[in-house]
């Protein structure tokens, strides 16, 4: 089921109701998020609730297992059993032809034709990020940093919490299993702020980000049939359509978490406000980052060991976290930019340099820091070329297709009113967005103080725009993840 | 709580008086599909041949020019599915139906209507016909299947822009302007041939058995089916890719070849319309579909 869908709007409001006015002792309501979240995710296929079923099955068990035994070894290998399962079903489903197509290619670089066969694998929705947020519960009960659960039904709850389920935030055990043992109450302001993080997120997702979508998908379908300053425009239009895509969905998952009283951590903190691009990986899809760092970095020796040490794990981590995305040389290549900006910043230890919010205290940035957010802006759109491009010849086709003669021309968009009025909607966003730096969300605290009938024009005006441009459901990016 | 809840519903309150104004006012406006539903409902008996398929034969294939009663029952991206939808749930009615004439253009085999961005459209068939669709539950409202924008634009063309949602006549023939204006053929052509090429062909064996089914379902019906690839304009017949044409032609080849009720017959090149014949590259204008249409009735007469 997706957010931004009518069957979503018939499905919240009704499991809210059965929420807080029929299934009102903590059992029932965990059992009512269980079967709420199964059917959430069989809407878009019931064949792989299984997985989820499995990896919950797996991972509670082995859990409880973990504890039971007295020798390290014994925890190591049932941790190990884990992971393997885990990683197992995440590999075999995302990257089995990845390496198939790549085993062929090297093969047949030698003279030597393997033609081993590819399956008809459908990637499961979300199974990256329920992936992740399993095994961040096995490993930190072996790290002794939690104790496993016995209440299954909380557990099971934990696992497929439809709010997040699909595409995150990643949440860990420590923070987040907590929330479905101990009763929850109704809380007006709470489910009020929830309400209005959901109506931004809808609003970055349909009106921003499904609008980019369609100047972006026409450029980077047929680039040869724009000129270089068009190209150039696509390029920034991807890079917001994707962070209102993804830190929207993020919007509405974590309100929609508030509207069932649970609380979850924040994905994203202004990103392209970031000053650098250390601290852009602060800001951006931040419970990925923690995990790569909690459970892949610091296991590997972090900065601790030499120089030459450091990098290496960096480049894992980058690399490793591309791969996470998805099984294309796109995302590796993608994935070696930000490892080589990072290792930049790391080398002249200027990676820990930004850990405030830009200008804090004024409207207005400085020359200066205007000047590193638009770098590390432009830095990363560069970067999103090879994100979003099938693969690399059309990513390096489309960069020299930018860096032509026609780059100094006005960029022929096609329909102009539409990019036009694109164009205002982000400078809303922008502007919105700056403005609310230091809350929580865009809304979190706007209009609060203005009186109520212009705060509830502001409501309908958002809701209006999300309903005019509501014309075909377009998918979340990140639920191919 | 129970505060809240109220607010909330006082809130939604105006948002949906307005939705359902304006659904109210679409439905009431006269449209193609309730049309056709209500020539298939009222009049089915009298039609000898069906004409099935999308645009290319919905504006390339007129029944005024056949010999027999004709009836076009092609829509706007209508996918071969939706064509065997209609031949099933229609079959009591059509009780002298001898021929059918159903579309294999250039995208047919790798496209179904659901699949497509076009899926809005499936409302229609659910609000206004018996068809049995696969739908889903925004398919049972205007405003939810179109949103407000393409909503209020549906009001505009009717009300201010003299272009009526009702575009076909009482045969189901699409109207269609003599040409667009200011259209470059060339550039139109090579454009539709592009958004026509498809990057994947997974719905290739899944649409060649739905037109087998077809073929079989009329078969038991005694029924002949002439498979048609239309005319198109020269700019967009250069810029197809060979295998996607291939792949139809094969197609067509394959189905004429293994069923004694079908034929097929591809125009794509073989009518040597003219620039005036054509509405836009890959679609015709009444003139050029007369000249279509009277060929496909010798071919049907024989």
């Amino acid at each position: 089921m997706l957010f931004n869908s009518i069957d979503f709007a018939i499905f919240l409001p009704l499991v809210f109701i059965l929420y807080w006015f029929v299934f009102k002792t903590l059992k029932f309501q965990n059992v009512l998020l269980i079967c709420a979240s199964y059917v959430f995710y069989a809407w878009w296929d019931w064949r792989f609730l299984s997985l989820i079923i499995t990896s919950t099955l797996i991972d509670y068990s082995i859990g409880l297992a973990i504890v039971k035994q007295q020798q390290q070894k014994f925890k190591a290998i049932l941790l190990g059993l884990s992971i393997l399962l885990n990683l197992g079903i995440l590999g075999f489903f995302k990257y089995y032809n990845f390496f198939i197509e790549n085993f062929n290619d090297a093969f047949l670089l030698f003279g030597k034709p393997l033609d081993l066969n590819y399956l008809n694998i459908i990637l499961p929705i979300g199974i990256s990020f329920y992936t992740f947020q399993t095994m961040s519960y096995t490993i930190d009960v072996y790290r002794e940093k939690i104790k496993p659960t016995t209440h299954f039904i909380a557990f099971a709850s934990f696992i497929c919490f439809f709010p997040q389920l699909v595409a995150g935030p990643i949440e860990r055990a420590s923070n987040f299993l907590p929330q479905f043992l101990k009763k929850r109450n109704f809380e007006i302001i709470k489910v009020k702020d929830g309400l209005r993080q959901i109506l931004w997120g809808l609003f970055k997702k349909m009106v921003i980000a499904d609008n980019c979508a369609i100047f972006v998908d026409a450029f980077f379908a047929n680039p040869d049939a724009y000129n270089g300053s068009a190209l150039l425009l696509g390029a920034f239009l991807f890079s917001f359509q994707i962070y209102c895509d993804f830190s929207g969905y993020t919007d509405i998952a974590i309100g929609t978490s508030r509207l069932f009283g649970f609380n979850l951590k924040r994905n994203f903190n202004y990103p392209y406000f970031s000053r650098n691009i250390a601290e852009f990986w602060g800001r951006w899809h931040i419970s990925l980052t923690n995990w790569f760092r909690d459970y892949l970095y610091i296991p590997l020796g972090g900065s601790k060991g030499s120089k030459s040490k450091t990098i290496r794990n960096i480049v894992i981590v980058f690399i490793i976290s591309a791969l996470w995305h998805g099984a294309n040389w796109t995302f590796i290549f993608w994935g070696i930019i930000h490892a080589f900006l990072f290792i930049t910043l790391w080398l002249t230890n200027t990676n820990q340099k930004y850990k405030n919010t830009p200008t804090s205290k004024t409207a207005i940035p400085q020359f200066k820091t205007l000047a590193s957010i638009l770098t590390t802006f432009f830095l990363t759109t560069f970067a999103w070329l090879f994100f979003r491009a099938n693969d690399l010849n059309s990513a390096f086709n489309y960069i020299t297709s930018i860096f032509s003669e026609s780059l100094f021309e006005l960029p022929r968009l096609g329909d102009k009113n539409k990019a036009l009025l694109v164009l205002i909607v982000i400078s809303f966003l922008i502007l919105t967005e700056w403005n609310a730096r230091n809350d929580n969300h865009a809304l979190e605290k706007l209009g609060l103080n203005w009186k109520k009938h212009n705060r509830y024009i502001f409501y309908y005006s958002l809701i209006f725009a999300i309903f005019y441009f509501y014309e075909t459901q377009q998918q979340f990016i990140y639920f191919q993840f | 709580m129970k505060g809240f809840i109220k607010s909330i519903i006082l809130f939604l309150i105006p948002i949906v008086v307005l939705a359902i104004s304006l659904e109210i006012r679409i439905r009431h406006i006269p449209n193609s599909y309730e049309l056709k539903s209500e020539y298939l409902e009222n009049k089915a008996e009298r039609i000898e041949t069906l004409i099935l398929g999308s645009s290319h034969s919905f504006y390339g294939i007129n029944p005024k020019y056949f010999t027999a009663p004709a009836f076009n029952m092609s829509n706007v991206s209508q996918s071969p599915d939706v064509d065997l939808a209609i031949l099933k749930s229609y079959e009591h009615q059509l009780t002298n139906l001898k021929t059918v004439v159903i579309r294999l253009s250039y995208d047919t085999l790798f496209e179904q209507l659901k699949l497509s961005p076009e899926d809005w459209r499936l409302k229609d068939y659910k609000l206004y016909t018996n068809v049995d669709l696969d739908y889903t539950l925004k398919h049972n409202s205007e405003v939810l299947a179109m949103g407000l924008k393409q909503s209020l634009e549906v009001l505009k063309n009717e009300y201010f822009n003299n272009t009526p949602l009702l575009n076909c006549d009482s045969l189901g023939f699409g109207k269609v302007k003599s040409q667009l204006k200011t259209i470059d053929l060339d550039n139109a052509g090579r454009i539709a041939a592009k958004r026509h090429t498809i990057s994947s062909w997974h719905l290739l064996h899944k649409n060649s058995e739905v037109f087998k089914k077809i073929i079989e379902h009329c078969n038991q019906r005694h029924i002949k089916v002439l498979v048609v690839t239309p005319p198109a304009y020269k700019s967009y017949v250069n810029n197809l890719n060979t295998n996607q044409v291939d792949k139809m032609v094969e197609t067509g080849i394959y189905l004429g070849e293994k069923y004694e009720n079908c034929s097929y017959h591809n125009f794509m090149t073989r009518l040597n319309l003219i620039h005036s014949d054509f509405y836009d590259a890959d679609h015709l204008n009444s003139t050029g579909a007369k000249k279509f249409s009277l060929i496909l009735n010798s071919l049907i007469e024989n």
